[in-house]
Parts: structure tokens; C-alpha cells; sequence
């Protein structure tokens, strides 16, 4: 059986389980009540979205190395879908934040990693928007998409050590995580990767879709030209 | 204070679903065009298909 | 070679270093009047306002090294010289470090007299500071000009992409100059020097191998 097949289900299944495990399985945090259920899916989102940029990285090194178009499907697949989960890791941070120390943003030091992640991968898709040529496309898209990836630990090592300069107002509550609520993290992380590995193989294959229309709609014209 | 934790959880379920539809939408649309496409050009490749075009110009 | 070739056509047309310098004299004058603030007042944003004026003037430059070649058409001319293309990346690089050097060497005195700011830095270190912070920008700097300069709206586009790789860059540069003056700790300098060295490291390294791929015909 093909994954497109068996796939779509065990995430259903794995993201019913997670939730249940979130809100009813795992007890609430002894000091900020239900609100810390956000906590599962943050991580997870989170994790998912370091993930899909990783992946960029390595599907640009293949597609430099080898140049199949395949590979650079998945690297625009998986920016794409990154950035989404990038984007819900950045706002259940936010509000996070807000609920655990009163104030939307904190610039605290994963959150705001988190951000600047945010930010070179909203730039990565707007390289590929903005050049015409298909393999010139794949070439810069896969070239920034590397830069991109090896920055990430420098900038989270500088923020970590530029945030123990500048005074903490309000200090990150530690989590006491006992063992269900571990596990319940840990079903939510598997149940987004696999969403995550669901969704970059739908968006590959729309790549896949809109390439060949391409080529067929080029075919059309010069079926044109000819007659 | 239960409002972060809906809030929250509205953010994620509500971006998801947004990109799901949005991918599975582009995909109907596409394969849509392709078919037509493909008549279109499969139509043409035929002589005589194209004879009676030319009749008809 | 390359890099004589590029330093030497700027010396005589002047179209890229005289801006740079005249604009970086006006991002003073209108932090001298937007700020309402000089000398003690402002010394703790100081060092912030210096490196963001930097390579916001750096970034002039990078956005023409590139684009008087796309306007000439001399990158396909540039690529038949048989050298390894490496080399018309360094040359570049080397150019834009220059630019940005003598900007800074020409307006620093300028930061510090107009907004009133004492100069109380050690020497070695602030210099080792400024080299630093500036390597790192000009390398990475060079390469997403010449990704950008090949996409609709480069200009646009290359603040987008320099600014948030950057930012390891900011900090490191903004926070050691901070140690320097005396506004933040002032052996906290070493660690940021350090940082910079990793990230120039990092990214003198990267383009080189990476530059190859943007040119490729």
C-alpha cells in the first residue's frame, strides 16, 4: 500500500490521541492550571517546524550536488509547510507569554529564535516568488535556504547570551513535567511530524502538478507556433 | 484565564486547516486544467481532428 | 586581480563609495535631531544606532555591487576569465569591505563628536570590533547581493534577506562595542569578540562554496 493510502489516517489518528492525551490523559500543571495544555502543541509545532527546515538544508544540498527536481520540491514543500508550523509555534509562544507572565511578547530566547527562524524562511519563499526561470529558482532557493539552516544555532547561541545581558523582568516559570505529561508531549510531537510529513507530500505533489502544467502549456504554444 | 488555551488551540486547528484547503484545493483546480489540457493536445495530435479545424477556420 | 580590477574602476567613476559616505553624514545629522537626546542620555542606544547606520550604508553598497554589472552586462564577460569563479566572489567581497572600511573610518570620528558621545574605548579591541563586525557583513553580504540581483525587485529584496541572517552579527557587534564604551560590562567584550569571529568564520566560509552555485550559467 502506498503512504497517500494508510497515511492521512494514522495522522487522524495519531492527533485524536495526542489531544486526548493533552487534555484529558496528562494532569493539570500545578502552578498555571489548564491554560499549560497550550504546552504540548507548542513544542510540538515547534519541533516540527526545526524539522522542516532541516529538511530544506538537505534538500538544497541534494539538489546542488545532483540537480533533480525532486529535490527541490521538497525544499519548497518543506519551507512551506516549516513556516506554518514555525508560525504556530511563534503565536502559542506569544500567548504563552502572555498568560504566564502578563505581556504578548518576551524576548525570550527560543521564542524569539523562533522569530528570526520565522523570518529567513519568509524570506526563502519570497527568493522563489520572485525569480522567473524554473532552475535558477531551484538553484537560489536551495542556495539561501542553506545559509539559512547553518545560521540557525549561531543565532540562537547569541540570543541565548544576549538575553542573560539584559536583565530578565519577569523570570520563565520552570515546568515540573511529570511522566504523562511527557508522554503526552511526546504523542504530540510524533502526531506533527507526521502531519508535517502529510502536508510536504500533498505540496509535493502540487508542485508536481503545476510543473507538468507548465510543460504542457509550453507544449500548447509551440503546437501553435508550428501550424 | 481558559481563554489562552482556546485561544491557542483556534490559532493552530485554524492555520492548519487553512494550508490544508488551500493545498487541496490548488491541487483539485490543477489537475482539473491538466485534463483539459491533455484532451485538448490528444485532440490535436489526430489528423483528422485537426483537418476538421482547419475546415472549420 | 579581480579585486584591484574592482577597487580601481570605483576609484575612477567614484558612483559607489561617494554616496555611501554622504549618506552615512546624513543618517547622522538626522539622528542629531530625531533623537532629542545627546551624549549620557544617549550612550546606551549608542552603540545600537552606530552598527544599524553601518550596514544600513553597507547595504547601499552591496545593492550596486552587483547591479552596475547586470547593467553593463560584464558578468558573462567576468565569468570567461579563467579563474576560478571563487575569485570574482572574493573580489567583490574585498570591495564592498573596503566601501564599508572607509565609511566607517571617515564617520565614526563624526558619531562620536556630533552626537557627543566620549570616546572611551580601548583602542585594539574597538578596532578588532569594527573589522569584525564589518568582515562578516561584507561576505555575506555579497552573496545575497548576487542572489538578489537576479530576482524581480532585488532592491527590495536583499535588506530581506541580509537582515535576518545578519542578526547573530548585530548582537555581537552592538553588544561588544556596549562592553567597549563602558555602557554594559566591560570584560563582556571577549565573549561578543568571539561570537563575531565564529559567525565571520561561518560565513567567509560558506559563500565560497556556495557562490559557485549562484553564477552557474
Amino acid at each position: 500500500m502506498s503512504p497517500r493510502n494508510w497515511l492521512p489516517w494514522t495522522a487522524f489518528v495519531a492527533v485524536l490521541l495526542a489531544l486526548f492525551l493533552a487534555f484529558l490523559y496528562a494532569p493539570p500543571d500545578a502552578n498555571l492550571g489548564d491554560t499549560q495544555r497550550i504546552f504540548y502543541f507548542h513544542v510540538a509545532s515547534a519541533w516540527t517546524g526545526l524539522l522542516a527546515f532541516t529538511v530544506v538544508c538537505v534538500a538544497g544540498v541534494a539538489y546542488l550536488r545532483g540537480g533533480a527536481p525532486r529535490w527541490d520540491r521538497l525544499g519548497l514543500a518543506s519551507a512551506e509547510v516549516g513556516l506554518l508550523f514555525i508560525t504556530m509555534a511563534v503565536l502559542t509562544g506569544s500567548i504563552w507569554a502572555r498568560f504566564a507572565w502578563g505581556t504578548w511578547w518576551e524576548w525570550e530566547p527560543r521564542l524569539t529564535s523562533a522569530f528570526v527562524l520565522w523570518l529567513m524562511y519568509a524570506a526563502t519563499l519570497l527568493v522563489r516568488n520572485l525569480v522567473e526561470d524554473p532552475a535558477r529558482r531551484a538553484r537560489y532557493a536551495a542556495v539561501f535556504g542553506i545559509i539559512a539552516f547553518a545560521d540557525v544555532p549561531i543565532v540562537f547561541m547569541s540570543v541565548r547570551w544576549w538575553r542573560s545581558v539584559h536583565p530578565v523582568v519577569v523570570s520563565a516559570a520552570g515546568l515540573e513535567l511529570e511522566p504523562p505529561m511527557v508522554l503526552a508531549m511526546v504523542v504530540a510531537v510524533v502526531a506533527f511530524t507526521l502531519l508535517y510529513v502529510l502536508l510536504v507530500g500533498e505540496r509535493m505533489h502540487l508542485a508536481a502538478l503545476e510543473e507538468e502544467l507548465a510543460e504542457c502549456k509550453r507544449a500548447l504554444r509551440e503546437g501553435e507556433r508550428v501550424r | 484565564m481558559m481563554t489562552y488555551l482556546f485561544l491557542g488551540y483556534t490559532a493552530i486547528w485554524t492555520l492548519l486547516f487553512v494550508y490544508f484547503l488551500y493545498v487541496s484545493g490548488r491541487q483539485r483546480a490543477l489537475e482539473r486544467d491538466l485534463r483539459w489540457i491533455r484532451e485538448h493536445l490528444e485532440a490535436r495530435e489526430q489528423p483528422v481532428a485537426s483537418a476538421q479545424q482547419q475546415e472549420a477556420r | 586581480m579581480l579585486v584591484w580590477k574592482e577597487l580601481r574602476a570605483e576609484a575612477r567613476t567614484r558612483e559607489t563609495l561617494t554616496p555611501m559616505v554622504i549618506f552615512a553624514l546624513v543618517v547622522v545629522t538626522v539622528f542629531g535631531f530625531g533623537l532629542r537626546a545627546t551624549g549620557a542620555d544617549l550612550a546606551p542606544v549608542f552603540p545600537g544606532l552606530l552598527w544599524i547606520s553601518f550596514y544600513f550604508v553597507g547595504l547601499l553598497g552591496l545593492g550596486r555591487s552587483f547591479s552596475s554589472e547586470r547593467a553593463q552586462e560584464t558578468l558573462p564577460g567576468l565569468l570567461l576569465v579563467p579563474a576560478d569563479r571563487s575569485f570574482i566572489f572574493v573580489g567583490k567581497a574585498l570591495a564592498n569591505l573596503v566601501f564599508l572600511g572607509v565609511v566607517e573610518l571617515v564617520s565614526l570620528p563624526l558619531f562620536f563628536g556630533l552626537l557627543g558621545v566620549p570616546f572611551t574605548a580601548p583602542l585594539a579591541p574597538f578596532c578588532a570590533t569594527m573589522i569584525l563586525g564589518t568582515v562578516g557583513f561584507a561576505s555575506i553580504g555579497t552573496l545575497l547581493a548576487a542572489l538578489a540581483a537576479h530576482t524581480r525587485a532585488a532592491e527590495m529584496l536583499l535588506p530581506v534577506l541580509v537582515f535576518p541572517v545578519l542578526i547573530p552579527a548585530v548582537i555581537g557587534a552592538v553588544e561588544a562595542t556596549a562592553s567597549l564604551l563602558g555602557v554594559s560590562d566591560p570584560l563582556g567584550w571577549k565573549r561578543w569578540l568571539g561570537l563575531l569571529l565564529a559567525y565571520d568564520a561561518l560565513f567567509v566560509a560558506l559563500p565560497l562554496v556556495l557562490f559557485d552555485y549562484l553564477v552557474e550559467p
